[in-house]
């Protein structure tokens, strides 16, 4: 049979055990959405940085590159065309109006030639040199890019940092409960202790103690553990 | 209420951390935004006027250049009695062959200067985009980039070399047609765009 005290015991022990519970959850949940907002966060930075880079690289595609080679290329070839002699205003005359046949021929046959030479190896050195222009483009570019992500980076391992703190105070959450939780188990323990001392059955009774252990693991234990000497010599047939 | 004081404090601490990095990424937008704005400036028709100063340095010694290679060559000649010659044709279209060399030569220099200044400009402003990362402080990046920028305004060109030398030295009994650019000083060249103002200076 039961005294008042042990019920009070077994009273505060379960409620303290509840509330430790309740406190427990209530702190789990707020790291679960301090954690659940934090990975919100970084997937949208990450797939803003990759959008960054999609973009960058799509840049690069052949289909794209193209005209943009092209454009070099042309950009290159007007420059040079204005120097080709004579539009470059070069005001040598070659050939001679007062110049024998042969010689007019001569000359007009090389000016006619150096027109052609010219103009073909002007046209390879743009082909070349637009190259290079491209790539310049490209690789300025591909910087101003990599600084983009790297500002997401940025972005993303401050939030990180912050979350650490978002995290520990998650897991105060519920710290009030908790605290009262431990207090009744400790109520529970105490009032169990006097119920004891004051006469209760030895191996009946309900010893909780002020530790967040559950209640139902910790009668088992008590039912193991000897409650007296006198019971464990006599088990073992003294 | 003495219970769960702790968890409120951890509330206020996390709170105003993320406070603190929301407002830190907002002040690099901002700073980042403030260097474009700037860097702006220096657009493709900066660059063009770049390449334009460069042509406007050069194309005029390789044409007087040359006036004075062909001078001398036509007087060469007509002392040898070789005008309306063979020799004349020759010589004469390699030195307009040199001319046209010249000339594509200063439209390539200026295209690469045009190059080198928008390189360095982006060299720049990413420097500046590491450091308002670092400081998150977008008003002295923002003085730095305006301080900068006033250096892209004076670059320094060194004068195109006489290019009709080779062709001249055939006939140098005298030396006279030596290259000048190895006796002649540097001209150093500055433009300042955004104030319009070109100016030539021989040392």
């Amino acid at each position: 049979m039961c005294t008042g005290l042990e019920i009070a015991a077994i009273v505060a022990a379960t409620a303290g055990s509840a509330a430790q519970y309740s406190a427990q959850q209530q702190s789990q949940a707020a790291q679960d959405r301090a954690q659940m907002a934090e990975m919100d966060r970084q997937r949208k930075l990450r797939e803003e940085s990759i959008a960054q880079f999609n973009k960058s690289a799509d840049a690069m595609e052949p289909g794209k590159q193209l005209p943009d080679l092209q454009d070099a290329v042309a950009t290159r070839r007007e420059a040079f065309d204005r120097s080709i002699f004579p539009t470059a205003g070069g005001s040598y005359d070659i050939g001679n109006t007062n110049a024998p046949a042969q010689i007019a021929d001569t000359s007009n046959l090389a000016s006619a030639q150096l027109g052609g030479e010219l103009s073909r190896s002007s046209n390879a050195r743009a082909r070349l040199e637009g190259l290079g222009d491209l790539l310049l483009k490209n690789q300025l570019r591909q910087a101003k890019s990599a600084e983009e992500i790297a500002r997401i980076r940025d972005a993303s391992r401050g939030s990180g940092d912050v979350f650490q703190a978002e995290n520990v105070a998650a897991g105060r959450k519920g710290q009030g409960l908790g605290q009262l939780g431990d207090l009744l188990v400790g109520i529970g323990g105490v009032a169990a202790g006097a119920a004891r001392g004051a006469g209760a059955t030895p191996g009946t009774s309900v010893s909780p103690t002020a530790s967040s252990m559950p209640y139902r693991a910790r009668t088992s234990i008590d039912r193991i553990a000897p409650t007296s000497p006198r019971g464990l010599y006599s088990s073992m047939g003294r | 209420m003495c219970f769960g004081g702790g968890s409120s404090s951890a509330d206020r601490v996390a709170q105003q951390s993320r406070a603190d990095e929301e407002a830190r990424q907002l002040r690099i937008k901002e700073g980042m935004s403030r260097l474009s704005s700037i860097f702006g400036n220096y657009d493709g028709k900066f660059f063009d006027q770049q390449r334009q100063a460069y042509l406007d340095f050069a194309v005029p010694t390789i044409s007087r250049d040359y006036r004075t290679a062909a001078d001398k060559l036509k007087a060469t000649l007509a002392r040898r009695g070789l005008l309306s010659s063979s020799t004349q044709t020759k010589t004469g279209a390699d030195l307009n062959r040199q001319f046209t060399q010249a000339r594509t030569d200063a439209e390539s220099k200026a295209l690469d200067i045009a190059n080198q200044s928008r390189a360095k400009v982006e060299q720049s402003r990413s420097n500046l985009v590491g450091e308002l990362q670092a400081s998150a402080d977008p008003t002295s990046v923002a003085t730095a980039a305006v301080r900068q920028a006033q250096t892209f305004n004076a670059p320094g060109f060194a004068a195109p070399a006489n290019a009709f030398a080779n062709v001249l030295a055939a006939f140098d009994e005298t030396g006279l047609f030596r290259d000048r650019a190895a006796s002649s000083p540097i001209k150093t060249y500055s433009a300042n765009p955004t104030a319009g103002v070109v100016s030539y200076t021989r040392n």
